[in-house]
């Protein structure tokens, strides 16, 4: 498939066991107020969303994900996303065995209003960065925010709204 | 009574930034700075506040019935629009 197309397929979001984000709803303001779902990621410890992806049609040109996000109450300051994967693959990857996650960030600053949605994309490379993952193969894509990181200055959560990825 | 501590500084940053519904123009920094200066002017004046409060009141109060009283009148005052 060419550049630009879905080749990830969201199946399920995950809490981890820990420092997960908490599922929020975030009112709106029409009659009725939709319900917005959000995950809100902490501004003072690392929390982590987990979403069991499958891969098809993947050409091997990297992925880009897109963080859809508003900020709970900040309208200045930078979030630090991070994204990384855990490949599932056939025989190989054990379920039980600790993974270490290769993470690719960015500084996404916050929109002026705290109720507008930002669309921060995250460009992760073939091999490595997406430890291997090949097609036909489910992996774990794990979110953060690094909330301890000295470019992480907005205050307050941060509201991940979906995961949308494509090929690079 | 010293000041707080640096992680129960940060603790009170993090809460604040849980509980408060903005919005913020300031950041992360910003909030602990105001929480470092807060707890500097509460370390600085908790000897006059203490002289403040009648007796037996003064006496006979424990410091959580203290704190606990100073916390209702300042949000009676600054944060339920009193």
């Amino acid at each position: 498939m060419a550049s630009g197309d879905q080749v990830v397929q969201v199946l399920e979001i995950w809490p981890p066991a820990t420092l997960y984000a908490v599922l929020t709803r975030r009112a709106g303001a029409s009659s009725p107020a939709e319900g917005q779902n959000v995950w809100a990621f902490d501004a003072a410890t690392i929390w982590y969303l987990d979403f069991l992806c499958y891969l098809r049609g993947y050409g091997g040109g990297g992925l880009t994900f897109t963080l859809p996000w508003t900020a709970a109450t900040a309208t200045s300051g930078v979030t630090r996303w991070g994204v990384a994967v855990h490949r599932l693959a056939a025989g190989t990857d054990d379920v039980d065995v600790a993974h270490t996650y290769v993470w690719t960030t960015l500084d996404a600053t916050a929109p002026g209003t705290s109720g507008f949605v930002l669309y921060s994309e995250i460009a992760v490379t073939d091999g490595a960065n997406l430890d291997s993952w090949a097609n036909g193969e489910l992996a774990i894509v794990r979110v953060r925010r690094e909330a301890n990181h000295a470019n992480d200055s907005m205050a307050g959560n941060s509201e991940l709204w979906s995961l949308i990825a494509r090929e690079t | 009574m010293a000041v707080l501590s640096d992680a129960d500084r940060a603790a009170v940053a993090a809460e604040f930034m849980q509980q408060a519904m903005g919005p913020h123009t300031i950041l992360k920094p910003d909030i602990r700075a105001a929480v470092n200066a807060l707890d500097d002017w509460y370390n600085a004046n908790a000897a006059s506040a203490n002289a403040a409060l009648p007796q037996p009141a003064r006496s006979a109060m424990t410091l959580a019935d203290k704190a606990l009283l100073s916390n209702l009148i300042v949000n009676k005052r600054y944060a339920s629009g009193a």
